[in-house]
């Protein structure tokens, strides 16, 4: 930390990197909108280090890419339709593969695709709480939803979590 | 009422809802709390409901930070020349400019770029990663425990 | 008279019968071998590290088209091309497409002179077939196949001096069909490089370096390109990206080398070694699999970066074009 105790985005990118890249990641569910989503949160950052006060540097960052998460997918959701272009290099799928008995196991990357399948608010509220661990109400401030609705969908991603992973 | 339906405190026989989850992350004040388990004792549907959410709860916390793949903090590095973007400014206020005046302001931008700074940016590649990358493209068509088997080792050069 | 003889005794050894020039036939039947196989073994790995030799040991298990290397990482190696990794505790990545094949190897490369076949010594208690690969007279490498299977139990390789750099051989080794292959990772993290058109990387990916290597793919992953060459024995990958490095970020274990005009620091890793300089603006890191002597050698005759003031003048030009481009 510099003296002044707000951070330079190169010590933000250097220190936090993998934070920020694992908080995008939760969120996205695939490496190259991670890594686009942290371009943009860093370009936040970097405009917004002034207004930053000093406190949880990574609540004030998951918060930021919360929101950008958030505002992409919505502005996603108003173009018209179309299929999401297949990475041109995916000329295989991946095969189904054989069906895995979880019980009281469940492998990361099975997670990781549930969590993708969540909507984008339950699975934000998801993330933050248990990947990033805020409060409710820091949760609430972040979103600039009443912590009612935090508490639902939280509690509903939750539960859509454990009936894909059964 | 809904198993999952969103209920604020809860009323005598209704089902307790996201207040589980709220118990779960220490978030009802004690009274409420108290309230919850008492209710939980003598609900078998609830209690299945806590079961399954604290599990996905469970889960969702286990899970590992993820490493970044290669080229990845260099993107940020690379990309970063925000000065380009904002000294430029969007594009409307780029038509009004012209000839000198564009080029006052490509000077300008590339001035923030670097141009006139000392040295480019210093960089610390992730050894560990770029060995990866190689042996896993590398072992495409060849031997496997010849080229691949060796990153079974985690790469440190700090000895 | 004795010379003469000696001298006789020494050709015959010496010349090869069948030589095959390039990647040696054997190592391509023990890529079958591996890709066909189903087998569960320790390995051990040592390899030189300055004047240290460092060993440790791996499980391998193949079966049904798969491999899976187990140590601190986990490696696996799917039908097609697909290879995955996970670190200690960390989820699987994806670190190449199963539908993308490699860029071909060169054939034909007189480099390398195979010797014909020998007896070799027992490896995890099984018999091996031994092919000696030369190099200007002198043993490269020693690999020692399964006679049963083609498997690679074992394979050394040395420095011009005659000493070991590295070592790969199997310690104890199972050959059966009761293998089952490791699940495919569900959702890994997809961390496979984007190939790019040699074309547009220009000067940046040369299509041969000295020693042999010639250019098989160009690939991208965030802000770092890859090039990879191959000799038809080893390969080595060229990556690059923009900036400059500090000696004091650099493990302090690197040996000091010269490439060009610019200082730059090898370092030893289980597989092979790892030469890291910066040029112009741009720092390269070369990773192969062959001995030092010949990375360097390849890296040495990289056509030299162009200066930062040329480069400088080239970005100033563009930045004052892309302004007076016509705006849509």
């Amino acid at each position: 930390m510099s003296g002044s105790g707000i951070p330079t985005w190169e010590e933000v990118a250097r220190d936090h990197g993998r934070f920020l890249y694992t908080v995008a990641y939760r969120l996205t569910g695939n490496s190259n909108d991670a890594q686009d989503l942290v371009q943009e949160v860093l370009l936040k950052v970097r405009r917004g280090l002034e207004t930053y006060r000093p406190g949880s540097l990574e609540g004030w960052l998951s918060r930021i890419t919360t929101n950008t998460f958030l505002d992409e997918t919505r502005r996603q959701r108003r173009r018209p339709v179309d299929l999401l272009p297949e990475d041109p290099d995916r000329v295989v799928p991946p095969s189904p593969g054989a069906d895995v008995a979880l019980a009281a196991e469940a492998l990361p990357d099975h997670v990781q695709e549930a969590l993708r399948a969540l909507p984008e608010e339950y699975r934000a509220a998801v993330v933050m709480c248990d990947v990033v661990g805020l409060s409710y109400q820091e949760i609430s401030d972040s979103l600039d939803v009443p912590v009612g609705t935090v508490r639902s969908r939280i509690h509903r991603g939750r539960a859509l979590l454990r009936k894909t992973l059964a | 009422m809904s198993r999952f339906g969103t209920n604020g405190g809860f009323a005598g026989g209704g089902h307790l809802g996201d207040v589980l989850s709220a118990l779960l992350d220490g978030e009802l004040p004690a009274p409420q709390a108290e309230g919850a388990r008492a209710h939980l004792a003598a609900c078998p549907d609830c209690t299945q409901e806590l079961a399954a959410v604290s599990q996905a709860r469970s889960w969702v916390r286990a899970l590992p930070l993820v490493d970044p793949p290669f080229g990845f903090y260099e993107r940020m590095l690379l990309d970063h020349q925000p000065a380009l973007r904002s000294a430029t400014g969007d594009r409307a206020t780029l038509r009004r400019r012209a000839g000198l005046a564009a080029l006052g302001a490509a000077a300008a931008a590339v001035t923030v770029l670097g141009v006139g700074s000392p040295s480019p940016r210093p960089v610390s590649p992730s050894m560990p990663r770029l060995v990866e990358a190689h042996a896993t493209s590398a072992s495409v068509g060849a031997d496997l425990l010849s080229k691949l088997a060796p990153v079974g080792v985690p790469v440190s050069f700090g000895r | 008279m004795r010379r003469g003889l000696v001298a006789l005794a020494l050709l015959v050894v010496v010349a090869p019968a069948p030589a095959v020039a390039g990647g040696p036939a054997p190592l391509e039947q023990a890529r079958q071998a591996a890709e066909n196989t189903s087998f569960e073994g320790v390995l051990e790995v040592r390899w030189r590290d300055g004047d240290v030799m460092r060993s440790e040991r791996l499980t391998v298990s193949a079966g049904g088209g798969s491999l899976m290397v187990s140590g601190a990482n986990l490696v696996m190696a799917r039908p097609g091309s697909g290879r995955l990794l996970a670190h200690d505790g960390g989820g699987w990545e994806e670190m190449w497409l199963p539908s993308r094949a490699a860029g071909p190897r060169p054939a034909g490369v007189p480099k390398y002179v195979t010797g014909a076949p020998t007896d070799g010594h027992p490896v995890a208690g099984r018999p091996t077939r031994l092919v000696e690969v030369h190099r200007g007279g002198a043993v490269l490498e020693r690999i020692f196949l399964d006679t049963e299977t083609n498997l690679l139990l074992e394979r050394d390789q040395y420095d011009t001096r005659g000493e070991v750099v590295r070592r790969l051989a199997f310690e104890s080794l199972t050959i059966d069909g009761s293998t089952v292959p490791p699940a495919e990772p569900k959702a890994p993290a997809h961390h496979a490089p984007r190939p790019v058109a040699p074309e547009r990387a220009g000067s940046a990916a040369p299509a041969a370096l000295a020693e042999g290597y010639e250019r098989m793919g160009v690939y991208r992953s965030g802000g770092v390109l890859q090039v990879l060459y191959s000799d038809g024995l080893y390969d080595l990958s060229l990556f690059q990206q923009q900036g400059r490095l500090r000696r004091s970020d650099l493990p302090p274990s690197g040996e000091r080398v010269t490439v060009g005009r610019a200082t730059g620091w090898r370092y030893a890793w289980p597989g092979g070694q790892l030469v890291m300089w910066s040029e112009g603006g741009k720092v390269f890191t070369a990773v192969s699999d062959a001995p030092a002597d010949q990375v360097l050698a390849a890296v040495r005759s990289l056509p030299p970066t162009p200066s930062r003031e040329l480069s400088l003048l080239g970005k100033v030009t563009r930045a004052a074009q892309a302004l007076m481009e016509p705006l849509s």
